[in-house]
């Protein structure tokens, strides 16, 4: 069994890579990178015994409990990451969920990710190589710190997977859980007076973590190195209930999620009359495009996820602000705002998925499709970018300069509409699946949706140059006219390169709607 | 396993290459063929679909069905061949073909984070009715699918049954004259598809053509008036159901066609 799903689940990644060539270069280029840290963490922890025992034992604690955390947290988000090893793939086999566990325990040792984990832990020994005691029990605490962060991580997930079930939950859930993450940084600067401070707390909050799950892995050998054998005892037995415990939590999860495959039936949901946004727009072909797009905006967290970023940057220059005093960095916002609106329909089609088909069926041409998903950005990206960008300016009490600042974000946003309105048109890209987490990497993405979502970056970026340097410039020599022709100029920019983005998007997307249909079908599915 | 081709009249008339069928034919295809890789997924299909009639698709999993719907639907550019809908090429007047066409993809998504009435809706705006017969038919068809007391939530929450439905309200919501129909039954339960086919019917009854594929040999036979049976990628038969099963039923006439039915022999150990 437990042979079976190691090798089934090696022959998965190995078929993966067989598949595509890109995918395999990221896992070459992964597995290179993994085997740098690694080989770095293993100098490094070869010179450690230079250090204080203490220093040595902090660090090492603090290091383990981060790597801890890390398989809590990232899969968290990443849903998706092994679904392959699913337990409720396994439901239909009736193999006992203790067996199961042990055999994915083992097939999570396996992975890339796993391996580097459990060679990682064991290269960490190397911090006590002048002291034999401690070196002796870190080997086996070590092994079991790799062993419980695959488990407590399955176990995570599969227990949340048990209360997320329902879609809307799982789905605030995904981005809501992000902005704490994001913003750690503002709320640390804000706790942590200062650098020196926190230094000093961190040999006793180490000792502290010794006794939690986090740090037992790695505090246990540091109690022996100090001299305190009881203690490194009891720790090195809380260990082993660590893990114990991980996979009882883990097994839970698995007979929860076979009850469920059991009694899986449709979810209520709440149930809503009339026709909503649809009945508001125009009752046109572009209209309905608009209204579907602006639905999905509202409903569908991919799209909203990739805008999360905007509030959270709003309150890091803010705050930035606060501490110094003088509110500059705020006065980008709307600009920045602008760009990345103008940007995030640059995947709208990929974001259809298969459901694009009914646009093919249909029959709608190029310039309602592409007239439809830019009206449905700009009814309510006009209206935000100008927001930020009024406030943004009112908070910096710099009124002289909104005329400019508005050229720059508002022609930013059309000209971002306009290269989206070209690219959408043809180029698609593996995105999440539709109810998927939004910050999930979507399989075999890699590469190529970098390079287009770069290149489109790029070109969005120069196309804003004029627009910029004008503003630059007014600002430089303080002259009011030009700010005034950089609005001109922005606005004016904008709307051309926006006129020419769904015209030349709508040719594009009649004379290839069909190979536009298939690039969507096999990207997404 | 006997020739196909000597026990039946060819149902189509030799190809002639830049011959506009008759537009009468509500589906001509002409010599189509695609090919994935080293794989040949439709292998030259000729057949003509005469208006009015009730067309089945068969054909075991994996024979080239979706792809030949695909190609005829214009989903899929095919590598040779054409295709005609009541006259027109679907690939040189694509707008004017599809406004002909309804269409039923199989295991496509739909725009599933919209309510079922949203989504009908959406289909008639797409393609260009006004809103007030939108919003007539849109009621007709949630009511006729058994959908009206659901029209309110959410696609993605339907069932598989019902998401079925829902899809071939939208590509029905324009009154078009012929309707390509994947795999319309699968996961329908029972007294939907009973309703549904009554609705096929009448629809054929007033002069619509409707094409389904189904691997169902029982229902096509109960259903259909034409039939042809593809495998591998080639036509093996094509007519009327009657001249191709030919006395068997379809069931059995479609295994002696396709063939690679075992003899029986095989899994000895599973006694009891």
């Amino acid at each position: 069994m437990v042979a079976h799903l190691i090798r089934m689940k090696l022959a998965i990644t190995v078929n993966g890579w067989k598949k595509s060539t890109g995918q395999l270069v990221l896992a070459i280029l992964l597995m290179a990178y993994l085997a740098f840290v690694l080989v770095m963490l293993g100098v490094g922890a070869s010179f450690m015994p230079e250090l204080e025992t203490d220093a040595r034992g902090t660090i090492l604690t603090l290091v383990g409990a981060v790597a801890v955390l890390g398989w809590i947290i990232v899969p968290v988000f990443f849903t998706g990451v092994d679904l392959t090893l699913d337990p409720a793939n396994f439901a239909t086999f009736g193999v006992p969920s203790r067996q199961l566990v042990l055999g994915l325990a083992m097939a999570g040792l396996a992975t890339i990710p796993g391996a580097a984990t459990l060679i990682g832990f064991l290269l960490s020994t190397l911090a006590w190589r002048d002291q034999a005691g401690p070196m002796l029990l870190a080997v086996p605490t070590t092994i079991l710190g790799a062993v419980f962060c695959i488990c407590i991580s399955y176990a995570v997930t599969g227990l949340l997977a048990g209360i997320t079930g329902q879609r809307r939950i799982r789905e605030i859930m995904s981005i809501v859980a992000f902005i704490p993450l994001m913003l750690a940084g503002v709320i640390f600067a804000g706790i942590v007076e200062s650098v020196e401070a926190a230094l000093e707390q961190l040999p006793g909050l180490a000792a502290i973590i010794a006794w939690t799950p986090l740090g037992s892995f790695t505090g246990a050998p540091w109690a022996l190195a100090e001299g305190r054998p009881l203690e490194a005892m009891a720790q090195a037995v809380l260990c082993l209930v660590w893990v114990a415990g991980a996979l009882w939590l883990w097994q839970l999860a698995v007979n929860r999620s076979y009850a469920q495959v059991r009694g899986s039936g449709p979810a209520s949901s709440k149930t809503k009359t009339g026709l909503g946004l649809l009945g508001v727009f125009p009752g046109t072909p572009a209209g309905a495009i608009a209204a579907r797009s602006l639905i999905y905006w509202l409903k569908d967290p991919r799209y909203s996820a990739s805008l999360v970023v905007l509030p959270l940057l709003l309150v890091l220059f803010w705050f930035l602000g606060y501490q110094s005093g003088e509110y500059v960095m705020i006065l980008l916002m709307g600009p920045i705002t602008g760009f990345m609106l103008g940007y995030s329909i640059s995947a709208d089609i990929s974001y259809d998925g298969s459901a694009f088909a009914q646009h093919v069926t249909a029959g709608v041409s190029g310039r309602d499709d592409r007239v439809g998903r830019t009206g449905s950005l700009l009814a309510w990206g006009i209206p935000v970018t100008l927001l930020f960008t009024v406030a943004t300016v009112w908070m910096a009490a710099q009124w002289w300069l909104l005329p400019g600042l508005i050229g720059v974000g508002i022609g930013a946003l059309l000209t971002g509409a306009g290269v989206s309105a070209l690219v959408s048109a043809r180029f698609i890209y593996p995105v999440p699946p539709p109810g998927a987490s939004p910050f999930a990497t979507p399989e075999g993405g890699g590469m190529r949706m970098m390079l287009i979502s770069l290149g489109a970056m790029v070109v969005v970026g120069a196309l804003c140059l004029p627009g910029l340097i004008l503003y630059v410039v007014a600002l430089a020599t303080g002259t009011m006219l030009l700010m005034w022709i950089t609005l001109v100029v922005g606005l004016g920019l904008g709307v051309f390169l926006l006129w020419l983005g769904i015209r030349l998007g709508a040719k594009w997307f009649d004379r290839s709607q069909a190979e536009t249909y298939q690039s969507v079908l096999a990207a997404t599915g | 396993m006997s020739n196909p081709e000597s026990s039946l009249s060819t149902p189509f008339p030799p190809e002639q290459s830049g011959a506009v069928p008759d537009p009468d034919t509500a589906l001509a295809i002409r010599g189509l063929a695609k090919r994935f890789g080293e794989k040949i997924a439709v292998n030259g299909i000729s057949l003509d679909v005469p208006a009015g009639s009730f067309y089945g698709l068969v054909g075991p999993n994996g024979a080239g069905k979706t792809t030949a719907m695909s190609m005829a639907t214009g989903l899929l550019r095919p590598d040779h061949g054409q295709v005609w809908i009541h006259g027109t090429d679907v690939w040189s007047e694509p707008l004017t073909a599809k406004r002909r066409m309804g269409v039923l993809a199989d295991g496509v998504r739909l725009f599933d984070r919209l309510t079922g009435e949203q989504l009908v809706t959406y289909s008639g705006l797409l393609r260009g009715l006004d809103r007030d017969t939108v919003a007539e038919r849109t009621a007709d068809l949630l009511r006729v699918m058994d959908l009206t007391g659901d029209a309110g939530k959410l696609v993605v929450d339907y069932s598989a049954g019902m998401t079925k439905k829902v899809a071939l309200a939208s590509a029905m919501i324009h009154a078009p004259k012929v309707l390509v129909l994947d795999e319309p039954f699968e996961a329908v339960d029972p007294v939907s598809a009973a309703n549904i086919r009554d609705i096929l019917a009448q629809f054929v009854e007033s002069g619509g053509t409707v094409i389904v594929s189904s691997h169902v040999m029982d229902l096509v036979q109960r259903m259909c008036d034409h039939v042809a049976i593809i495998a591998q990628g080639n036509l093996l038969a094509a007519g009327t159901v009657d001249e191709v099963r030919d006395g068997q039923s379809l069931e059995d006439r479609f295994v002696d066609l396709v063939g690679g039915r075992s003899t029986g022999e095989g899994l000895s150990w599973l006694r009891t």
